[in-house]
This record gives C-alpha cells, sequence and structure tokens, in this order.
C-alpha cells in the first residue's frame, strides 16, 4: 500500500468520524440547552418600617411604605401606607409592656405616623413597635434594645488642620450594650458644603462641571462611616474612650459638625448587611444576600442609637489651593 | 520522632529478607534524550499477570517473579515502547533503568499506532493527568497556564474568564491542595488571579486527584494538584526563551558530573504598554505592575540507590495603582517555596522518599485614601518534614506508609488610620501519618484500604480519616472502580474571584473545628483500543462544618476568633464523561460534567439550601488537535456550560431617613442565587508552526484567538438604584470580544 493510500484512507476516515462528532455535538448542545432553566422571582407587595429612637430623645416618628417590584419606579411619596395602626411599647424586664405610646398618622404625609404623647427614650430600655395595617389586616411587630448613653468628657481643638497630624480626638463616656461590645458610625456634617469647599479626594468623586452637581454634593453632605467596634479604641485609665476622626471621614472643608453614635442590634444587623448588598463582600459577584431585619410581618428597621454632637472648623493646609 | 524511626526499623526489617528464591526486576524509568525521570509510566513482564507503574520518583518494582526469561515491556503516552529481553534466575534482584525515546511527528503514525497494541495507563479512581505539552499549545488568554488547562477537565470548572482558580467536583479553590515539589503553595496566582504561578516550561507533571484520593494525601475536603518540576536534562546543556504578548519566558536546563540542574523565569513584560497607556492620559493606568517568578531544581546522584533534589520557586505581584486624586492602591503578593528532597532506595522492596519543605505565602495591601491609610499584612509561614515509604513484598502487597509534620504560623493584621484594628497570629503545630496497602488477590482485582491521622495543634484537634477503593478489571480493556474517603480540612481560604490579591487563610482554633466530608466516588474506565479512552465517573460528597469568613463582618475588632466566621454545610454530586483520543494526527478529548453543589450558612437564604455561584449543571469541553504536517497544527477548544448561580431581585424598598448620613438606604428583596446567568459558550483556536530557526534553534510560532466568535458571556449583574426611584442592571461581561494572542519560542 502507498503512503498516499493510507493518507487517503485516513482522511476519509477522520471526516467521517468528526462530521459524526459534529453531529453528536450539536444535539448534546441543544439537549444541554434546553436543561438550562432560570426562574423568575415573583414580587410581593409587603410592608416596610422604617424608624430611629435616640436614647434620652422624643420618640421619633415611625415611616411605613411598601416594597415594589424592582422593575418598578420607587415614589417616596406613592407607597405611603395610610390609616394603618401604630403603637409603640415600652417594655420591663420581663419583656411585659410597662407603657403603651399611640402613634397618630401626621396630617399631609403619607406613611408618616407621630408619637401622641412626649415620652423620653430611656436608655437601656426594650422598646416594641406594632403595626396593623388596615386595608390588609397584616400586622408588623419588632422591638429594640436602646444602647446605653454616651457623653463627651473632652474634645479637641476647635480648628484642625487637614490632614496635620494631629488628628481631632474626642475622649468619650463608651456606651453600653448588654452582651457585646459596642458599636459606633460617625457622621460629619459640612456645614458650609460648596463645591470649592471639597477635599481633594471628594473632589475627583464629584463633577463639579455637571448638571447633577448638586446630588453629587448632597451625597456627601453628612459623610457616614462604616460600622466601628469599640475594640479598635484603647480604654483611658479613667474609662472613658478615645476616638479619633479619620481624615477619609472629612468631604468639605469648613466648618463641621461631628456626631458619635452607639447602634442597637437591629441597626447594626441591617446596616453592615445592607452594605454588602451594596459594595460586596467576600460573597462572589452577583451573589446579593437579603439584608439582616429584626423584623416580623414586613420588612425595614425599627432601630435605636445614642448620640453626641460636637463642632469643629476643618482648614485648608497651605498647600491646598 | 520515634515512632518514625520505630516505622523504618520496622520496614528495613521486612526488607531484609528474600521472599523465597523467586526474583525481582526494579529500575527508574526516563526521558532518552532529557534523562528526566517518567512518572506513572507502565512496566509489565509480556505474558504474564506481572505489572506495575513507576511512582512519583520514576521508580518501579516487579517482585516475586519466578525465575526465566520474560520480556521486559515499558510504555508511557508519547513515548516509544521499549522492550528487553531478560532472564531472572532464582533469587535474583536485577536493577534495570530503562530510558524510553519520545515519539516523533510522522504522517504513518496512523497506521503505525493502529497496528500497535495498546498502552495501558495507570489511571486512578478520580485521577487525571495533564500533559505539559496541552498546557502549551491549548489556545490561551496571553499566556499559557496549568490551571487554565486542568480547567477543561470534566468536573474542573472555572469561576470566570478572569479566574484561574480550580472548583472541583462542587468544591471552593481552597478545598484544592496544591503541591509543588511535595511542597503546599498557598495562593498560586499571578496578575489579580487570572493565571496560576506555574511557569509550563518549568514543569514535568501534572497530576490531579479530583476526589477519593488516597491516604498519603490530606488536609483538603476534596481535591489534590501534584506538579512536579523538571529535574533539567541530564544529557545536554539546552535551554529556550518564549515571548509573549503579556510576558516572557526562559529556561535553562543541563547536566552536571552528579545529576542535573534546571533554572526557569518568567516575568510580565507590560511596562512599555503601560508607559505608553499612561503617556495619553487613560485613568486607571498603574503606575507600576509586574509580575515575575523563578523555579530552579538542582539534582545530586549520591549513589545508585540515593538521589536528592534541591528545588525552590519564588513568585511576586507588585502593583501601585492610583486610584483618584489623592487616594492610592499598594499591593504586593506572593509565594516562596523550597524543598529538599531525598530519594533512598533500601532495598528492591523497600523504596523511600524524605523531604523538607518550607512555605511561605505573603499579601501587603495598602489603600491611602484622603490621608487615611488603610493596611493589611497576611503571612503564612509552613515549614515541613516528610516521610514516604514504599514496601513491596511480593506482587499481591504493596505497603505505604508516611508522615508529614511542620510548623504552621499564620499571621493577619490590620491597620486603620495607624492603629492596629486586628492582630491575630497561629503558631500551631501540625502532623499526619498514614499507612496503606495494596492488594492485589488476582490480575483482575485491586483493593487498596488506608488510615491518616491528622493532628492540629490550634485547637488540639486529632482526627482520622479511612480511605479505601477497589477495582475490578473483567477484562485487558475495562476497569471497575469504586472508592470512599474521609477527609478534614483545617484551613480556609477567604478570597475574592475578583481579585486574588488579597487572599487570606485563616485557620482552625478553639471554637472553630475543622471542616470534614466524605466522598464517594465510582467508575468506569475503558480503553477502546487506538488510543481511545472512555471514562465515566460519578461522585456524592459531603461537606460538614464548612467555616468562612463572615460576608456580614464590618469589622472584626474586638471579637473572639470564633466569632469570626460563619459555620455551614454543603453537598455535591455529579456525573463526568471523559471520552479521550491519544493518537493520531486528529487528537483530542471531550469531556462532560454534570454537577450539582449546594450550600447553607445561617444567615444566607433563611438557611436553606442554595447554588453558590460556580455551580455548574452542565459543562462540555472539546479539546482538538489536529496535525496538518511535520511543521503546522491546529488547535481548537469550545466550551459550553450552564450559566452560573446569581441573585436576581424581586422587590425593593428605600429607608429615606438615615439618621447618620445623607444616603438612602436602597434594599433590594431576593431570593438568594434562584436564577441562572445564560449559558456560557466559547470557542478558541489556534495555529501553531514550529521549525530551524537559522540551523541553530527549533522555534514555534503560535498564533491564537480567543473567544473566536465574540460571544458576549454574562460574569455577573449589577444593581444599581437610580436617582429617579427605578433599579437598573448592569451586565459585567467576560470576555466580550475575541482577543488574539501570539508568541514566539525558541529551544536550543
Amino acid at each position: 500500500m502507498n503512503r498516499n493510500g493510507v493518507y487517503e484512507r485516513a482522511k476519509g476516515r477522520a471526516a467521517r468520524v468528526r462530521g459524526g462528532w459534529a453531529r453528536a455535538l450539536t444535539i448534546g448542545l441543544v439537549f444541554l440547552a434546553a436543561c438550562d432553566g432560570t426562574v423568575t422571582p415573583e414580587h410581593t407587595p409587603e410592608l416596610v418600617v422604617e424608624s430611629y429612637q435616640v436614647a434620652g430623645e422624643l420618640l421619633q416618628p415611625v415611616r411605613l411604605t411598601r416594597t415594589v417590584s424592582v422593575n418598578a419606579t420607587f415614589d417616596a411619596s406613592a407607597v405611603g401606607v395610610s390609616g394603618a395602626q401604630v403603637r409603640v411599647f415600652l417594655l420591663d424586664e420581663a419583656g411585659e409592656i410597662e407603657s403603651a405610646f399611640p402613634y397618630r398618622e401626621a396630617p399631609g404625609v403619607r406613611g408618616i405616623y407621630v408619637s401622641r404623647f412626649g415620652h423620653r427614650v430611656e436608655p437601656l430600655r426594650t422598646y416594641r413597635l406594632e403595626i396593623t395595617d388596615a386595608a390588609t389586616g397584616a400586622q408588623l411587630t419588632a422591638q429594640t434594645l436602646v444602647p446605653g448613653a454616651l457623653e463627651v468628657v473632652a474634645a479637641g481643638a476647635d480648628t484642625v488642620v487637614y490632614q496635620s497630624p494631629e488628628q481631632y480626638e474626642v475622649q468619650v463616656t463608651p456606651s453600653r450594650y448588654p452582651g457585646r461590645q459596642s458599636f459606633y458610625i460617625f457622621s460629619i456634617e459640612a456645614l458650609d458644603p460648596r463645591p470649592t469647599q471639597l477635599t481633594p479626594f471628594y473632589s475627583d468623586l464629584v463633577d463639579t462641571t455637571g448638571s447633577d452637581v448638586e446630588d453629587d454634593l448632597a451625597e456627601f453632605v453628612v459623610n457616614e462611616s462604616n460600622i466601628i467596634n469599640e475594640g479598635n479604641y484603647d480604654f483611658n485609665p479613667d474609662g472613658t474612650l478615645t476616638v479619633r476622626l479619620p481624615w477619609l471621614a472629612v468631604a468639605f472643608f469648613g466648618p463641621t459638625r461631628i456626631s458619635v453614635s452607639a447602634i442597637d442590634d437591629n441597626l447594626y444587623d441591617f446596616i453592615r448587611s445592607q452594605t454588602v448588598q451594596q459594595r460586596g463582600s467576600t460573597l462572589s459577584p452577583g451573589e446579593i444576600p437579603n439584608v439582616l431585619e429584626h423584623v416580623a410581618g414586613g420588612h425595614g428597621v425599627f432601630g435605636s442609637y445614642a448620640r453626641v454632637e460636637l463642632s469643629m472648623f476643618v482648614a485648608r493646609p497651605p498647600e491646598t489651593p | 520522632m520515634r515512632k518514625v524511626i520505630g516505622w523504618m526499623a520496622m520496614l528495613a526489617v521486612w526488607a531484609a529478607p528474600a521472599w523465597g528464591q523467586n526474583a525481582s526486576v526494579s529500575g527508574f524509568v526516563t526521558d532518552a534524550t532529557s534523562g528526566e525521570t517518567l512518572l506513572l509510566a507502565n512496566v509489565a513482564l509480556a505474558g504474564t499477570p506481572y505489572g506495575t507503574a513507576t511512582n512519583e520518583a520514576g521508580y518501579y518494582t516487579l517482585t516475586n517473579v519466578a525465575p526465566g526469561a520474560y520480556t521486559l515491556v515499558v510504555s508511557y503516552i508519547g513515548y516509544e515502547e521499549h522492550r528487553a529481553a531478560i532472564t531472572l534466575a532464582p533469587g535474583e534482584r536485577r536493577r534495570l533503568d530503562v530510558a524510553l525515546m519520545p515519539e516523533g511527528l510522522v504522517f504513518e503514525e496512523i497506521e503505525v499506532t493502529a497496528e500497535r497494541e495498546s498502552e495501558e495507563e495507570v489511571r486512578r479512581l478520580g485521577a487525571a493527568r495533564l500533559e505539559t505539552d496541552v498546557v502549551t499549545h491549548v489556545p490561551a488568554v496571553l499566556e499559557p497556564d496549568v490551571f487554565r488547562s486542568l480547567q477543561l477537565l470534566p468536573g474542573v470548572k472555572a469561576a470566570s474568564d478572569y479566574s484561574s482558580g480550580l472548583y472541583i467536583r462542587g468544591g471552593s479553590p481552597d478545598q484544592t491542595l496544591i503541591l509543588l515539589d511535595r511542597t503546599t503553595v498557598y495562593n498560586p496566582s499571578h496578575f489579580f488571579g487570572f493565571f496560576s504561578t506555574f511557569n509550563p516550561d518549568a514543569i514535568k507533571d501534572v497530576r490531579l486527584y479530583k476526589g477519593g484520593y488516597p491516604a498519603e494525601y490530606g488536609g483538603r475536603l476534596g481535591a489534590v494538584v501534584d506538579i512536579y518540576n523538571k529535574d533539567g536534562n541530564r544529557r545536554r546543556t539546552q535551554g529556550g526563551v518564549s515571548l509573549g504578548l503579556l510576558a516572557s519566558r526562559a529556561i535553562a536546563e543541563g547536566p552536571y558530573a552528579k545529576g542535573s540542574w534546571m533554572l526557569a523565569v518568567r516575568r510580565s513584560t507590560l511596562e512599555p504598554l503601560l508607559a505608553v497607556l499612561r503617556g495619553q492620559d487613560i485613568d486607571g493606568i498603574p503606575d507600576a505592575f509586574h509580575f515575575i517568578d523563578v523555579n530552579g531544581k538542582v539534582t545530586f546522584d549520591a549513589s545508585v540507590d540515593d538521589r536528592l533534589s534541591l528545588a525552590f520557586y519564588a513568585g511576586r505581584d507588585r502593583l501601585n495603582l492610583p486610584l483618584f486624586a489623592d487616594a492610592r492602591l499598594r499591593l504586593g503578593y506572593g509565594n516562596r517555596t523550597g524543598s529538599l528532597n531525598w530519594t533512598h532506595i533500601f532495598s528492591q522492596r523497600l523504596f523511600s522518599n524524605f523531604t523538607f519543605t518550607a512555605s511561605r505565602y505573603l499579601s501587603e495591601p495598602s489603600f491611602d485614601i484622603g490621608g487615611t491609610p488603610i493596611e493589611r499584612e497576611n503571612t503564612v509561614y509552613d515549614v515541613s518534614a516528610k516521610g514516604d515509604f514504599e514496601y513491596i513484598p511480593n506482587e499481591r502487597h504493596t505497603v505505604e506508609g508516611g508522615f508529614w509534620a511542620g510548623l504552621f504560623t499564620f499571621r493577619l493584621r490590620n491597620r486603620f488610620d495607624g492603629a492596629v484594628t486586628l492582630d491575630e497570629r497561629t503558631h500551631t503545630a501540625y502532623g499526619s501519618y498514614y499507612v496503606q496497602e495494596t492488594y492485589r488477590p488476582s490480575p483482575a482485582w485491586t483493593l487498596q484500604g488506608g488510615l491518616r491521622a491528622n493532628y492540629f495543634g490550634e485547637g488540639q484537634y486529632f482526627r482520622l480519616e479511612p480511605r479505601f477503593s477497589v477495582e475490578h478489571r473483567p477484562s485487558d480493556a475495562v476497569r471497575l472502580q469504586f472508592g470512599y474517603g474521609r477527609y478534614y480540612q483545617f484551613l480556609t481560604l477567604i478570597t475574592s474571584e475578583v481579585f486574588t490579591g488579597f487572599d487570606i487563610w485563616l485557620t482552625t482554633d478553639n471554637g472553630v473545628p475543622p471542616a470534614y466530608g466524605d466522598q464517594f466516588v465510582a467508575g468506569v474506565k475503558t480503553s477502546a483500543g487506538r488510543g481511545i479512552n472512555v471514562d465515566v465517573e460519578v461522585y456524592y460528597r459531603n461537606m460538614e462544618d464548612l467555616f468562612e469568613l463572615d460576608p456580614f463582618l464590618p469589622d472584626a475588632a474586638g471579637f473572639d476568633y470564633a466569632d469570626l466566621f460563619h459555620f455551614g454545610e454543603g453537598f455535591a454530586y455529579g456525573g463526568e464523561l471523559f471520552l479521550e483520543k491519544t493518537r493520531g494526527r486528529f487528537n483530542g478529548f471531550l469531556g462532560y460534567t454534570f454537577g450539582v453543589t449546594r450550600r447553607r450558612f445561617p444567615d444566607l437564604n433563611d438557611f436553606e439550601f442554595f447554588p453558590p455561584k460556580y455551580d455548574r449543571t452542565h459543562e462540555l469541553n472539546l479539546v482538538v488537535n489536529y496535525d496538518l504536517s511535520r511543521a503546522w497544527r491546529l488547535t481548537g477548544v469550545l466550551t459550553y456550560a450552564t450559566g452560573q448561580a446569581y441573585t436576581e431581585p424581586a422587590s425593593q424598598y428605600r429607608l429615606i431617613d438615615n439618621p447618620f448620613g445623607s444616603r438612602r438606604r436602597d434594599v433590594l428583596v431576593s431570593p438568594f442565587n434562584q436564577a441562572r446567568l445564560p449559558a456560557y459558550h466559547r470557542l478558541d483556536v489556534g495555529a501553531s508552526r514550529r521549525g530551524r530557526f537559522f540551523g541553530f534553534a527549533e522555534y514555534e510560532l503560535q498564533v491564537q484567538v480567543i473567544n473566536a466568535y465574540a460571544r458576549r458571556n454574562v460574569w455577573f449583574y449589577f444593581f444599581e438604584f437610580k436617582a429617579e426611584g427605578n433599579v437598573e442592571r448592569r451586565e459585567i461581561p467576560q470576555i466580550p470580544v475575541p482577543i488574539p494572542n501570539l508568541a514566539f519560542t525558541l529551544r536550543f
């Protein structure tokens, strides 16, 4: 047998094999594609509560809305739930009702409920929220343990130079929370939030020449830190904590109000999980967990916090234009 | 240590007497052109039931052979079969080292191989082997890569086009033990995870145990990738350079009086491109970026029965990236490994191998944002000693045993704004011992039972891992296999599919027990002749006490170590088909995988089982090579896979009265990972030409196109809340356009 004959036979056989493989592969791919089902999630409207009680302050409003489809447009004024029965209870140590505080719907604002009584929220006490939706009869309940109050013992200089070695420090009595360390959030509110007052990092994030400059600026007027554990700070010999303001949190030069808030479990879980939804974590991209909520019969948060506030001035360093 | 000495003494005593007057034959099998040992080569006495395979050192032993005349047949895929007539006298212990000649590429090969007796490859349950030739010829994105090639095998999946991570039989990448010259490599990736660290030029052998792996391995729930560097050419000094679009490689190897040496270097060569891009004021271009790795090995033949080798690997990535004005990311990460290996043949019946290993992983990302430094330092030091013994009293029994003991040091330190916010350090001893018996009551049956004992000092965990497998061969062409094993894992990897430079290893401790799982594997492996093999395997595995860093943890400061984790469980099952054609001008393989994997954690999906992102129900890979001529080869890779799991939101709500900041809190309500991305498919093609380069070198030019028909596969969806009240779904694609690749290699 000559070499060409062998080669031609081999070519013919290889072509038949390839043709068979191609058919089998095509059939296989069609079969596999048919097996690849997807699930389209269905939206069911549910109640959403939003309320933040503050230690030492009067009972705060309750906002009641509903979820909307992810494909719909969220309109805050349209999703408010009217006509609900809203009550807040102060519970004793046994979990029994000690006092009841009925709410009424605020006039002219759909879905906002305010307390009928001027009760001041007590630190380290538990409050329970009960809502009945008049339209559906659905019930929503949640409760919060209010963090212990914290106080400012000493504050830093009234004026600090941005990114100078001496950072702004506040000495506070620590908040307390049963069974765990305290969790804090810093809020830095710019009292003169003009585009020209932006610090360099934030100036790069905001397009000061665009039409949306006001909206972009508004995002940073009150700049919020991540949750910071008490374990980050050393206790002073007198039992107080000295906390430092990271320069990263300062978005504007000029007059600034600083708040340090100790948060309850509801806010801690809600904020940390909502942050994962928006900014990701160790989960793979595309994996979006639901937020950790402590609301029965609906969504949202009924939380509480204790807060102190200070004012200071952030001066430009000499070399900053 | 006393146990080890006792072991050795016991085995030495066993090794001393000859069993009756039967003979034995043993030796190394090597490549005739380079002297490289060949692992898992087949050795048999023709016409008898005597047969075996070379071990990890390329050594074989046939014992208890009746005196007489035989034909010793040694075969290995890609090499000419070697036949030698031998006559064994009563009680003779013949040392016979065999050198195999590589096959050449000839047209007549089609007919020649058709006439040839089919080769028998040792194929263990759950095992696969990757030829380095496949690694260098499969079309690759910018750079040939070992792990990318492994991802083509059934049961092995990729997370995305951008990730070289190995997701094997439903396991995450940390469930696979990665060994380089018997040394653990903790972060085998470069270029944000795009490539593995293993330079294909430097590698001799890549073996993958997808599951049900034997007692000699341990420490991971799922799989083992066992990689060996080349020893270096023992016949002549040679070298090679390869120029690619992303990186360039160089290798030199050769003999010396008492052994061989090898040195391989690979470095990224992106600096000129980055300089051009920076000159055009394009955002996001790093001020500095490179990766480099160096592999080296020296072998020393101390005597005919003693071989030593010293191997090392060092690799590092560096990145300096301006993010915005007044913000910058600096990142350095990499691995260093070293191993000193001593292979000693006590006798023809007792083979041993001792290794001292050291491995270091370092990751140091730091951000400086708006004057606030955020720094992390994660280091892993692993120093260990290993010993493996193989005792073959007769043709029915093989007893293996060994130890692996070491010190593991882990440190994770976070700093925020100059203050240490987390400082965890683990410094612990660990050890494992195993014994394994392989019993062959007849040529048709092989039973293997083993037990591995593990100790991990942190938390003082002691665990036993039984292993068992059975193989029945009703005919020469068919193997029926079943295996079971229990596996423990004392480490967990905190990794991001997006960027592996921030990877962190964490360990068990008090309150953090080791994860464990059972694996059941069954398979049918057939050889249809003419180099065609068809394998089918099915598996089921569970995973208990999985511990992962709590994904919702915003700040670890002040927490007990156990509180950093969430604990869960999982399971996986599936089936794999592997159709392989190893000979002829038209060769390649087809792999199909049906796989299901699920996890559940208390804080995800209401503690119900969910599919992780890397779950793919179906996956099909077709790899074909066609040799047009001696010089030209065409290669194609077609991949089809079920779309990955993802979360498609159903509802949204927005909290408007945020008391801590200006931004509203936008919330999605979703069934977790219950939707599927569109199916993934991609075609890669390539052509290569080999020839002489001005008479002094061999050259190879490779031209490849990745994603030849521009399939726009989806990596994930990103859901963005718009100020207008709607939620916009944005598609983040995988490699969306055809990517050309060009490489030129010289070997001299």
